[in-house]
């Protein structure tokens, strides 16, 4: 016999920490992310600029857990943009 | 044409149909069937050359990755590994030559382009060149775990291998890609 309960369920998994989908809650935490100081891109971005390979052993090895750097190919988009809006030549 | 003559932007940067005269081939079949002569081709080339040249900076990440894999894959045996590595040292490459950019400028617009002191702007050149080398030093020290100044520095000088050869290989792809964008280009007369 197939069980429909479950997949016919509209009921949202309480046990799991909620995302806020609202567009302010978006814009707070793009904010916080790429606008605090302390936020994981610019410590990543700070330390690409000083020790390029250390970063890369803490992103690889996974030993920085509680300040866990920005993904590589994240990083690099970022700084893309960047490079678009302000370009060197 | 002469291969001497051409004036486009990548020659500019790099001399790179001087040293590879095989690419003048496609540029002249190219500037044939555009039935454009070769200064209105070489102008129209120029300028795509120049707004598409951060198209391919992401070429740099395989060069450097499977370089970076070639010396040291006893100690970090994944080649994924490696191309995080040379995503960060493009990424760090980027920011660094956004910076030498800036300053560049700023010191040729603080003495003037016609005085002599323009060559003060060597002095961030040569401070980024000292920074890529120690950046690059402090990375096969602490991400490839080499050991010993000597080891370190003759896998720094690889890397600077590595990235020249990078370099070459994306003005060498920046070059074919935006003239095959250009085949189908006719100018009228």
């Amino acid at each position: 016999m197939i069980n429909t309960t479950e997949s016919t369920s509209a009921e949202p998994d309480r046990s799991r920490p909620r995302i806020d989908l609202s567009l302010r809650g978006f814009l707070s935490r793009w904010g916080q992310e790429i606008l605090g100081w302390d936020g994981p891109f610019w410590r990543s971005l700070r330390q690409l600029m000083l020790s390029p390979g250390r970063l890369s052993k803490e992103q690889v090895d996974g030993t920085a857990t509680a300040d866990r750097p920005v993904h590589p190919v994240r990083l690099y988009l970022a700084i893309n943009i960047l490079f678009f809006f302000l370009p060197p030549g | 044409m002469n291969s001497a003559n051409v004036s486009v932007w990548s020659v500019r940067q790099a001399g790179i149909i001087q040293a590879q005269p095989a690419l003048e081939v496609p540029l002249r079949r190219a500037i044939e069937r555009s039935n454009a002569s070769d200064e209105v081709f070489l102008a129209v080339l120029d300028e795509r050359l120049a707004a598409q040249q951060g198209a391919l900076v992401w070429l740099l990440v395989p060069a450097i990755g499977f370089a970076s894999f070639a010396v040291s894959r006893r100690r970090r045996c994944y080649l994924v590994e490696h191309f995080v590595f040379a995503t960060n040292f493009v990424s760090f490459l980027l920011v660094s030559l956004l910076a030498l950019g800036l300053t560049v400028r700023l010191v040729v617009g603080l003495v003037g382009a016609d005085t002599p002191w323009v060559v003060l702007a060597l002095v961030p050149i040569v401070a980024w060149l000292v920074w890529l080398f120690m950046v690059t030093y402090r990375g096969a020290k602490q991400f490839h775990g080499f050991s010993g100044p000597w080891l370190t520095t003759v896998f720094t000088a690889w890397m600077g291998v590595a990235l020249y050869l990078g370099v070459w290989l994306y003005l060498q792809a920046l070059f074919l890609f935006t003239l095959i964008g250009l085949r189908d280009l006719h100018f009228p007369g």
